[in-house]
């Protein structure tokens, strides 16, 4: 070990004058400028801040806290390294493993928030939102369910007039009490899609599939129920909550995404069995209350589900559980005690609605 | 010293400039002249900026904080001002703190936001402009915050700087500035930068050093004036020229020539703009750091006005290039993945993808938001080497400073160290920068 002093350069922390001062290894370190010591770091304390192509910056952390010893020698360097046993010690160990955790269990819990308190506040909130602003949601919505579904609506004037009459009984039935809009679009998928603000867009595969026109009003029904029970309002208000609070995982705190998602969402998301379940019990009972079988419906489900199994999207996408929707409606069935609510004519003229 | 260096500078103003100096309110006949350098080394940069991005995908983007101060170390610790390096005390943690904070006032903002845009949007679609304003205008006190953290947290000569001054005063002076800017299509621009540089140098210190801003406002507008121009001939040529083509009298064929000249004429505008934007915005910084004063130290650049443009260029072509890679490889890799797994490969409709299981649509969902976070990521640590990094590099190495020798007497401030909530805001509201 060499005895010559060893030089460095001192910031005090507390003035911007650059130092030039002389280290002296005792019990700590003393730092010696002009044969007075300015100052003593307990080598306990010492950290080491930086190194550059210059050398090392230490501080102490029990001096001024911007306090600064640079020293380029090697040898004193060397000294330092030995005499200073926790240069490197709270030193931002990256800890890398602890950052990933954490930041999984904040995912995880956003999550959980997304899935289970999502549709609580949806619950809470939904019944807070005005009709008016429902219907403007429905609006906004209705441009995104063409496009995606692509297909034109089906106009032919008898089939409008026949789809009129039975959605207009239907939905006395269901006591709605917002305007309903009915349209067929030209579209080959087996299903119906009731938005926000009561609209309900059949596709033509549903009327195709359809032998029994109780069948079908009954899905009609079934979507009346969801408008009823402004299900899909609800499914909104969960979905774009979700969005939300997964784009605040990725940062995207201003909620941007949730607008352009959650119109999607809607769509692409199955509503609860709860919220089936209801909807199935309204259309069960418009039918009943016009003297029709419900079972009829439960017939259709099955049907449709069976052809097509996995291919199905959205609102059939459980098979058993249509299984389990339909047994549920034929035991409401108490046979058939009204007239057919289309006469043969009509209803062909509303399966030919497309032509 | 007899004189001031602003007192100097106003006499030197119009006066030729020594060789090398820039004109302008700077450089006075200096006694002591001290470069800027820079030694930090791009190829570990550039490493340290992929390690940040890919790290972020298993931590949910929260990496970026620790990523953000990695390269602040690196930026700040491998300046120095003459003899003695900058050095960045921030943590990773002060800024994840902030950005909590910050999150705790913006998202019952959000919230109330996104739900009064959505109400009132279909009645009046400028309402839902608003929300957009209102952040717009908000950011400005996240970006004076911001600065404040970052400033507290850069020491120099083992003496912090700081910054006082009120957030939302500052806010309040950028939204008014801006508007007349908006008014004026930009031409009072340089008296908006005067006024706002003023104000923060006003209220920044080095220990117990003031800040002070000494630009000119109408040197600024002399700079850029000339862009100016041709940015406001093009825009107007880009709109006219069509107008004066369909108004044409012998309607032959002028849709077909209208087309044309959209297809030319609005191309090469927006390139102009972006091209004469990048110019700007060089002469906005050249001239801003020209105007920095602490007592008698002065700052003076010469940057060249193509830094930005050069930088961007460079990015570009880099993009593609990265995609082009990207897209091959990701390409195959799903190609042969979905082969694997029985999966369609290409989905030509949205009407197919709905007649798929949830598993493949799952699936198909995931391949897009990976190449998206892929294809953002790299696209972000490609930016964070080709422009930031190599803007911070050419402002140094352009820059010098005069008197710094009077630094030697400068004595730390003991107040209080500013928080990082600023940096918070500014994180949540996304207004990057370093």
């Amino acid at each position: 070990m060499s005895q010559q002093p060893a030089q460095a350069t001192y910031f005090d922390g507390v003035v911007t004058r650059r130092r030039s001062v002389t280290l002296r290894f005792d019990t700590a370190l003393d730092i010696i400028e002009n044969d007075t010591v300015i100052a003593r770091w307990p080598y306990g304390d010492i950290r080491r801040i930086d190194h550059s192509n210059e050398g090392e910056r230490y501080g102490c952390l029990s001096a001024a806290s911007t306090a600064r010893l640079e020293i380029s020698g090697p040898e004193a360097i060397a000294r330092i390294e030995q005499a200073c046993l926790q240069l490197d010690t709270g030193a931002s160990k990256r800890a890398l493993p602890k950052i990933i955790f954490w930041s999984v269990c904040a995912a995880a819990s956003l999550v959980m928030l997304a899935l289970f308190g999502m549709p609580w506040l949806a619950e809470r909130i939904t019944p807070l939102i005005p009709a008016s602003v429902e219907s403007k949601l429905g609006d906004a919505l209705d441009g995104q369910v063409r496009g995606l579904f692509g297909g034109k609506t089906c106009n032919s004037p008898a089939g409008r007039a026949a789809l009129d009459i039975l959605t207009g009984e239907l939905s006395r039935q269901t006591g709605l009490r917002m305007p309903l809009k009915v349209e067929v679009i030209s579209s080959p998928i087996p299903n119906a899609v009731a938005l926000p603000g009561g609209r309900i867009y059949i596709f033509q595969g549903l009327l195709t599939r359809a032998d029994d026109l109780d069948g079908f009003a009954g899905v009609i029904g079934h979507e009346m129920g969801h408008i009823a029970h402004r299900d899909g309002l609800r499914q909104l208000v969960r979905a774009g909550g979700t969005s939300f609070l997964l784009g605040l995982l990725f940062g995207d705190v201003t909620g941007a995404g949730a607008v352009i998602f959650a119109g999607r969402q809607l769509l692409d998301s199955a509503y609860s069995r709860d919220a089936e379940t209801q909807a199935d019990r309204t259309a069960a009972d418009a039918m009943l209350a016009l003297g029709r079988s419900p079972a009829a419906m439960g017939k259709l489900l099955v049907k449709l589900t069976g052809e097509d199994g996995q291919g199905l999207p959205i609102f059939f996408r459980s098979h058993p559980y249509s299984r389990e929707r339909a047994s549920i409606l034929a035991s409401l069935d108490k046979g058939i005690s009204g007239k057919p609510l289309l006469d043969e004519s009509q209803w062909q003229a509303l399966r030919a609605i497309c032509k | 010293m007899a004189m001031t260096a602003t007192e100097t500078a106003q006499r030197a103003e119009g006066s030729r400039d020594f060789v090398g100096m820039p004109t302008g309110a700077s450089s006075p006949p200096a006694l002591d002249r001290s470069a800027v350098t820079f030694d930090g080394d791009g190829a570990a940069f550039f490493r340290l900026a992929i390690k940040g991005s890919l790290l972020q995908l298993p931590t949910f983007g929260f990496y970026r904080f620790w990523l953000i101060n990695d390269i602040r170390r690196h930026l700040w610790g491998h300046t120095r001002l003459g003899l003695d390096r900058l050095e960045y005390l921030g943590t990773a943690n002060e800024l994840l703190i902030g950005f909590l904070f910050a999150l705790a006032i913006i998202l019952p903002l959000n919230v109330l936001i996104f739900g009064a845009s959505l109400g009132l949007e279909f009645i009046h679609p400028a309402l839902s402009f608003l929300g957009g304003l209102g952040i717009l205008i908000f950011s400005q006190y996240a970006l004076y915050r911001a600065r404040r953290y970052r400033l507290s947290r850069t020491v120099f000569r083992g003496v912090r700087f700081g910054m006082n001054g009120s957030g939302f005063s500052y806010l309040v002076r950028a939204t008014l500035w801006s508007l007349l800017t908006i008014l004026t299509l930009g031409l009072a621009y340089p008296w908006q930068a005067t006024a706002l540089e003023r104000y923060k140098m006003r209220h920044t210190f080095f220990g117990n050093l003031e800040g002070r801003f000494d630009g000119a406002a109408w040197i600024l507008f002399k700079r850029g004036i000339g862009l100016w121009l041709i940015v406001a001939a093009v825009i107007t040529a880009v709109i006219a020229v069509p107008l004066i083509v369909l108004g044409a009298e012998d309607a032959k064929k002028p849709f077909g020539l209208w087309i044309l000249a959209l297809l030319v004429l609005i191309p090469l505008g927006v390139l102009t703009t972006i091209c004469a934007w990048s110019l700007l915005r060089a002469i906005r910084m050249r001239w801003g750091i020209e105007g920095i004063r602490f007592g008698e130290v002065a700052f003076s650049s010469s940057l060249s006005k193509g830094t930005y443009l050069k930088a961007y260029f460079k990015l570009f072509l880099a993009v593609i290039a990265f995609g082009v890679v990207a897209a091959l490889l990701f390409g195959a890799t799903y190609a042969i993945l979905f082969k694997v797994l029985g999966l369609p490969v290409e989905i030509p409709s949205t009407r197919k993808f709905l007649h798929l299981s949830s598993m493949q649509q799952i699936a198909v969902a995931l391949k897009v938001v990976l190449g998206y976070l892929f294809f953002g990521l790299g696209i972000g640590a490609l930016k964070r080497r080709l422009v930031d990094w190599q803007v911070w590099k050419e402002i140094s190495r352009t820059t010098t400073i005069a008197n710094l020798v009077v630094l030697d007497a400068v004595i730390a401030d003991a107040g209080p160290v500013a928080g990082s909530l600023g940096e918070g805001l500014a994180d949540a509201l996304d207004l990057g920068a370093f």
